[in-house]
């Protein structure tokens, strides 16, 4: 979709911008563009600082730190968030079971997980973000540090010298 | 569900639905019907059965269906069939019932005539005896036991062809009945008994193996509640009772009066590794289940009535259910079932290859953000996973603590921190223990817990830091009814004290005990103190003090005789409050103890609640002391869902008043340790939390002043057996030698 030029296409364009029905493409790493509504990319804090900053809406925007994979999980979160504006208490039940079944399935996936973390990260889509941290919080509630590092995958690199450092913090601190 | 009209028919035909395939309790209380509960969901049948109308069931002695009954009036005497009406008559009943343990019937069949029908005597009469006779005998042949000074105890159980019974003095005794005379009585078994002094002990045999359940009673031996039981097997070879951690996943064990049954787990019915006891409760017939699993206790009612001795329900457990075929013992079936457990486990582990991604590498700010969502236990740990994760800076300094539930579910201290208010649970070891030691929490303050573990020994630990502060020995601790100690424990003017009585109130015993206390040279830079008798097995902490002998730190006893008014010690924790030791006993009067005069006082008021308790009330109804903003609040509570009765100490009047509101406050109430909360998370105040949690885990148990209801329920909830209140403390109690008391 572009934009003429003219008052008549400067009106629409403005339009079009509160609405935010415009369309933006997003470009993941390896080069496959999403195109998605505007009010769908404006949940990332990232973008949406680009967009106002008038910047290349036209030709998109390319993502060089999200793969393909993790971009299509993470616009699946933003067009839910964007797109519907919950105002009914069903509509809001509705939402937070998408939450519930979207991490639900990424915690099964502890990688995929990671991924779309980062990428939340990146993209500072903050109610993605929490839900993701909150996810990782909750697989760590009530394990060992042990069990932590299996369940997520993580070498344990700590000397004892580290150990007892962090001992001591604990209890001095 | 049932069809009501099976009454009017006679025999078996009028039998609950399912009798026969599982335990059923059943209970003949002399009048017209009998009672059968179904234990899969306690549901109660009401029965006729012409025979038994008006007879009290003495015990289920055979098969599961052969009752033993009695006719109070005439002695008549039977066994009774339930299952096909079949009627088999013994000798009249003579003796008082009361003195009446359990029955057994020697041999396979009772249709045999030289089958013998055998009752044991209770610790009731002077002389304990066996009663014996032939089905057509026209009289019981008592056969007297000679045990010294010990009676039997009314437990009798027939394992491999053996009679066993226990006697009042916590002795195996085996019995020999010999062509219905001869009688041998053994009594040099080893028995490395790790319970409470006061206990109900109750022999089973299972697979061919004797096994003895003793079960810690609250108070003195009437119908207190029960807060435990320790389970040991018999080693025949060397003739010792031996301490067992569990009893099988494939079995239970059913005990009701002085019958004890062993009966094959069934998912639905009847839970693998526990212990089921029926017990009265103070308004209606509860059971007991004391799972061995997690170290846990829990209570529903069975019977609308509490029941006497004499008319108890017994545990009907069919022949084909018991957990005999088993050929290897209890406790090896448990081992091979938990390896192989941890062998699925593992394969498990190893099916589901957790996929590599670099979480050690999320940046610092996301590191925080996790934190944020972490509670204490987790914080405190997050730094040890990984070298990148341990550098988030400081992630325990802002949790807010609260009283936890730390409860051991081994013998060798792995146990569990529960947080009521967020209801999560947490696994850490407590220690330095040794695995093969019983270890008990006696109480908790300021973070440190008093534990005591194996033969006399006391230590009191901080769990979080490690720090020890060991006490000296002292051979009568367990017999303490409430433990405390002042301030910090590594102070030098930290003052323990215990507190013992008799049941009647008329003498008090104080201890206590100031382990920093040195006239001498000041402390070395270590914070904690070694009694003379050192142990090897603890060198890690205080290797350097091995040579650090004092002579001064003891135990000092005070002996209080309490002539006008009595004082019946409750098994609750003194408080130190102004610097004395306030006690709450089970009348409800108050009385003080002075550490700096050891001036011990009773007061004339607040007046007792209870003035006309007697011993045999002891530990009936559970009495709390806390602190609560420099006021003295007594909760009251039976072991029931009765709301408990909160009472605050007005000092103008010196007056206990009831109330129904604490300000917003929250009590932890338990008989190790109870502590209040000043001020609580939103929601979570007036509410008063038991050492208990749902049968899921998932919940604290707690009692709303508000809405008057406990939440979320207060029959079926665990009660770990071992466990105490705590607050966690993570910072080490440095050695405070100025310590302003």
């Amino acid at each position: 979709m572009a934009s003429g030029s003219g008052a008549a296409a400067a009106a629409a364009d403005a339009e079009e911008k509160e609405s935010g029905s415009r369309m933006i493409t997003l470009t993941s790493n390896e080069g496959k563009a999403f195109v998605v509504t505007e009010a769908s990319a404006r949940q990332s804090a990232t973008i949406r600082s680009m967009v106002d900053d008038g910047g290349c809406v036209d030709k998109g925007f390319p993502l060089p730190n999200v793969d393909s994979k993790t971009l299509a999980r993470v616009i699946q979160y933003s067009d839910e968030h964007g797109n519907k504006e919950p105002h009914t208490v069903d509509e809001r039940a509705a939402l937070a079971k998408f939450d519930r079944d979207f991490i639900a399935e990424l915690d099964a996936d502890k990688a995929f997980l990671y991924d779309v973390t980062m990428a939340a990260n990146y993209l500072h889509i903050q109610g993605l973000l929490a839900l993701t941290t909150q996810c990782v919080a909750d697989t760590i509630k009530g394990k060992t540090p042990e069990e932590i590092r299996t369940a997520f995958g993580i070498e344990y690199d700590l000397t004892a010298q580290d150990e007892k450092e962090i001992k001591e913090e604990d209890t001095h601190a | 569900m049932e069809n009501s009209s099976g009454i009017e028919r006679d025999g078996w035909s009028s039998l609950p639905l399912g009798f026969g395939e599982k335990p059923w309790l059943v209970q003949s209380q002399g009048t017209e019907a009998l009672s059968f509960v179904d234990i899969s969901d306690r549901s109660l049948h009401v029965r006729t059965i012409p025979e038994l109308q008006c007879k009290l069931c003495l015990g289920c002695v055979h098969d599961g269906d052969w009752l033993l009954m009695v006719d109070e009036t005439t002695s008549d005497c039977f066994l009774f069939c339930l299952s096909n009406s079949s009627k088999i008559s013994l000798p009249p009943l003579r003796e008082p019932l009361v003195d009446l343990g359990a029955c057994l019937v020697l041999g396979s069949s009772l249709v045999n005539r030289d089958n013998a029908v055998v009752i044991s005597s209770t610790a009731e009469p002077e002389e304990s005896f066996l009663l014996y006779c032939h089905p057509g005998d026209k009289e019981w042949t008592k056969l007297i036991i000679q045990l010294d000074s010990h009676r039997l105890s009314g437990n009798l159980v027939n394992c491999a062809g053996q009679l066993y019974s226990f006697s009042t003095f916590g002795c195996l005794v085996t019995l020999d009945v010999i062509d219905g005379a001869a009688i041998q009585a053994q009594m040099d078994f080893e028995w490395e008994s790790t319970c409470d002094p006061s206990y109900v002990p109750y022999l089973v045999e299972s697979g061919g193996d004797l096994f003895l359940v003793a079960a810690s009673l609250y108070g003195w031996p009437y119908d207190c509640p029960l807060n435990g039981v320790s389970v040991y097997q018999l080693d025949q070879a060397e003739s010792t009772l031996k301490k067992v951690d569990g009893i099988g996943a494939d079995r239970a064990f059913l005990i009701s009066g002085h019958y004890g049954f062993s009966c094959v787990a069934v998912k639905g019915q009847v839970q693998g590794n526990c212990v089921y006891i029926v017990w009265s409760g103070h308004n209606c017939e509860i059971i007991y289940k004391f799972c061995l699993d997690d170290m846990t206790i829990s209570v529903q009612p069975i019977l609308p009535q509490p029941t006497k001795d004499l008319q108890r329900g017994f545990w009907s457990v069919p022949t084909g259910i018991r957990a005999k075929e088993f050929k290897e013992s209890a406790p090896s079936i448990r081992r091979d079932i938990e390896v192989s457990v941890l062998n699925n486990f593992y394969n498990d582990e190893a099916e589901h290859v957790t996929p590599i991604a670099p979480w050690q590498n999320l940046p610092i700010e996301m590191l925080e953000l996790i934190v944020s969502n972490l509670s204490l236990v987790d914080r405190l740990r997050f730094p040890s996973v990984c070298k990148e994760w341990s550098s988030v800076s400081n992630p325990v300094a802002q949790a807010k603590v609260w009283p936890w539930l730390m409860h051991c579910i081994k013998q060798d201290g792995t146990s569990k921190m529960f947080d009521p208010l967020r209801s999560m649970e947490y696994a850490m070891e407590v220690g330095p223990f040794d695995a093969d030691e019983w270890q008990a929490f006696r109480f908790s303050k300021d973070g440190w817990v008093i534990v005591s573990h194996g033969d006399n020994n006391i230590i009191v630990i901080n769990p979080f830091t490690e720090e020890i502060v060991k006490l000296p020995m002292f051979d009568k601790w367990y017999l303490f009814n409430g433990i405390s100690f002042s301030t910090v424990p590594t102070s030098p003017d930290c003052v323990f004290l215990g507190v013992g009585g008799s049941p009647k109130g008329d003498s008090i015993r104080v201890s206590i005990c100031k382990p920093n206390k040195r006239d001498s040279i000041e402390d070395e830079s270590e914070d904690k103190e070694k009694e003379p008798e050192v142990e090897e097995n603890e060198s890690e902490d205080e290797e350097d003090e091995s040579e650090d002998e004092e002579d001064g730190v003891y135990w000092r006893e005070f002996f209080f005789d309490n002539d006008d008014v009595l004082f019946p010690v409750a098994r609750n924790n003194p408080v130190y409050f102004r610097q004395e030791f306030y006690f709450l006993g089970q009348k409800g009067n108050l009385a003080i103890f002075n550490p700096g005069n050891n001036e011990w006082r009773i007061l004339d008021k607040p007046e007792p609640i209870h003035a006309n308790l007697t011993p045999f009330d002891e530990g009936s109804e559970a009495c709390y002391l806390v602190e609560l903003r420099g006021e003295l609040i007594a909760v009251f509570h039976r072991n029931t869902n009765e709301p408990p009765r909160v009472l605050k100490l007005d000092e103008s009047k010196m007056l206990w008043i009831e109330t129904e509101d604490i300000g917003g406050g929250t009590l932890f109430l338990d008989y190790r340790a109870s502590m209040a909360m000043t001020s609580s998370e939103a929601g979570h105040g007036n509410r008063l939390y038991f050492p208990r949690f749902s049968e899921d885990g998932k919940q604290a148990v707690f009692y709303d002043m508000e809405t008057k209801k406990y939440s979320p329920t207060f029959y079926g909830a665990k009660e770990p057996m071992n466990c105490v209140w705590f607050v966690p403390k993570l910072q080490a109690d440095p050695l405070m030698s100025n310590q302003l008391i």
